[in-house]
C-alpha cells in the first residue's frame, strides 16, 4: 500500500524509531509498503519508516540505475540497521522527501558498511556502499534516529531552498 | 586606504551588482568580504571594501547610481570587530512550524550567554500549506561559557515554542 509521507514539522520525524522483530508479519508488511511508496515517487531512492509515520527501525532503498551510483546493492530493506564502519567524508547535497523545498551540504562518509535483518527470514544482511548509496544509507539511518539534514549541516549557507524561477 | 562597509538594498534586477560595482571600482575601491543575496523581490548587498575615499565622498559618489536604480544605500567606516580568537564555532539548527518570535527567542538566549552569532540563514517552507520555518546559524561560543548548559538550554526553549533544535561544533576537515 502507498503511505503519505510525512513532512515536516510532523514530530514522528523527530522520533527515535524502536528495534523491531525482523520476521514480524507487520515488519513485513510495513517493508511492502516502504518499496510501494518509495517506487510511487520516481526521484525517491530511499524510504525510512518514520517518514511514513512508522517508527521502527526499517529503511528501504533502491540506487538501481542512478546516474550518480557507484555500489549499487538493487533493491534492499533493512530492519535494525547499524553502522559497523565508515570512512573519509566528503560533502555532498542532499535532499529529503520530508523537507521538499529545501537540499543541504551535508559531511558524510563517502564510504559505508551496514549491517541489520532481512524482513521475514530475520537473515543477516551486510551492505558495503560508497558514493551516493553510502550517503543514502547514512541518511535513511539518521531518519531512523530522528535526525534530518538540516542537523547535519555545518554552515548556515549550507541550507539551500530549491529554486523555481518559473 | 579606508575600511568601509557598503550596503545597498533594491528592487532585484539584473545588473544592480554591475552597476554598484562599477562605481566602487571608477573609485579606486578595492571589494573583499561580501554577502549579496535575495530576499523575495529584494536584493541586497553588504561589502566591507578597502577604499581611497572616505565613508561621506563615497556615499555621494555611489549617489547617482542608487537614483538610477532605486537603491537605499549607506557607507560607513567598518567595524574591526571582536575577531573569533579563543571562541569555538558551532552551527544551530532551529526548526518547526513557523509562527513569530522563534529568532527573538533563540538569539535572546545565545545573547544571554556571550554567544555571538556571525551568519544567520532562515527559510520558511510551505510545501502544504503549513509554514515551515528553518532556521541555520553559524555561532561563536566563548570558552568560558558551558556549552553543555547552553544546549540543554537550547533544548528547554526548542520545546516551548514547539519547535526541534540542535546545536553541534562546526568540523573541519582538510581534504
Amino acid at each position: 500500500m502507498i503511505r503519505p509521507v510525512v513532512r515536516l514539522p510532523d514530530h514522528v520525524l523527530k522520533v527515535r524509531a524502536a528495534d523491531v522483530d525482523p520476521t514480524s508479519p507487520d515488519v513485513v508488511a510495513l517493508a511492502a509498503d516502504l518499496i510501494e511508496t518509495m517506487r510511487a515517487s520516481p526521484a525517491c531512492v530511499g524510504l525510512a519508516a518514520t517518514q511514513i509515520a512508522v517508527p521502527m527501525r526499517v529503511f528501504a532503498m533502491d540506487l538501481t540505475g542512478h546516474p550518480k551510483a557507484r555500489s549499487c546493492a538493487g533493491l534492499v530493506v533493512v530492519v535494525n540497521p547499524v553502522v559497523v564502519a565508515a570512512g573519509e567524508r566528503a560533502v555532498g547535497r542532499e535532499g529529503c522527501m520530508s523537507v521538499p523545498d529545501l537540499t543541504g551540504d551535508v559531511l558524510r562518509p563517502k564510504t559505508v558498511t551496514v549491517r541489520g535483518a532481512v524482513p521475514g527470514t530475520g537473515a543477516d544482511v551486510e551492505i558495503e556502499a560508497d558514493a551516493l548509496e553510502a550517503r543514502c544509507l547514512l541518511h535513511e539511518i539518521d531518519h531512523l534516529d530522528g535526525l534530518l539534514f538540516i542537523d547535519r549541516v555545518q554552515h548556515a549557507h549550507q541550507l539551500h531552498p530549491r529554486k523555481r524561477y518559473a | 586606504m579606508n575600511l568601509l562597509a557598503v550596503t545597498t538594498l533594491g528592487d532585484d534586477r539584473p545588473g544592480v551588482i554591475a552597476a554598484v560595482s562599477a562605481v566602487l571600482l571608477t573609485a579606486g575601491c578595492n571589494i573583499e568580504e561580501s554577502a549579496m543575496t535575495r530576499l523575495r523581490g529584494e536584493f541586497a548587498m553588504m561589502l566591507v571594501v578597502q577604499s581611497p575615499m572616505n565613508a561621506p565622498d563615497l556615499n555621494d559618489a555611489l549617489r547617482d547610481v542608487s537614483g538610477e536604480l532605486g537603491l537605499i544605500v549607506h557607507v560607513r567606516p567598518a567595524s574591526e570587530g571582536l575577531g573569533d580568537s579563543g571562541g569555538r564555532l558551532f552551527t544551530v539548527s532551529v526548526y518547526g512550524a513557523d509562527h513569530p518570535g522563534i529568532v527573538h527567542a533563540v538569539t535572546t538566549l545565545l545573547a544571554a550567554r556571550a554567544i555571538n552569532v556571525v551568519d544567520v540563514v532562515t527559510h520558511v517552507l510551505d510545501p502544504d500549506g503549513t509554514p515551515v520555518y528553518v532556521m541555520a546559524l553559524e555561532v561563536v561560543v566563548p570558552v568560558t561559557t558551558d556549552v553543555d548548559e547552553a544546549t540543554d538550554a537550547l533544548a528547554a526553549l526548542a520545546a516551548e515554542q514547539g519547535v526541534d533544535a540542535s546545536m553541534r561544533p562546526v568540523e573541519s576537515e582538510t581534504l
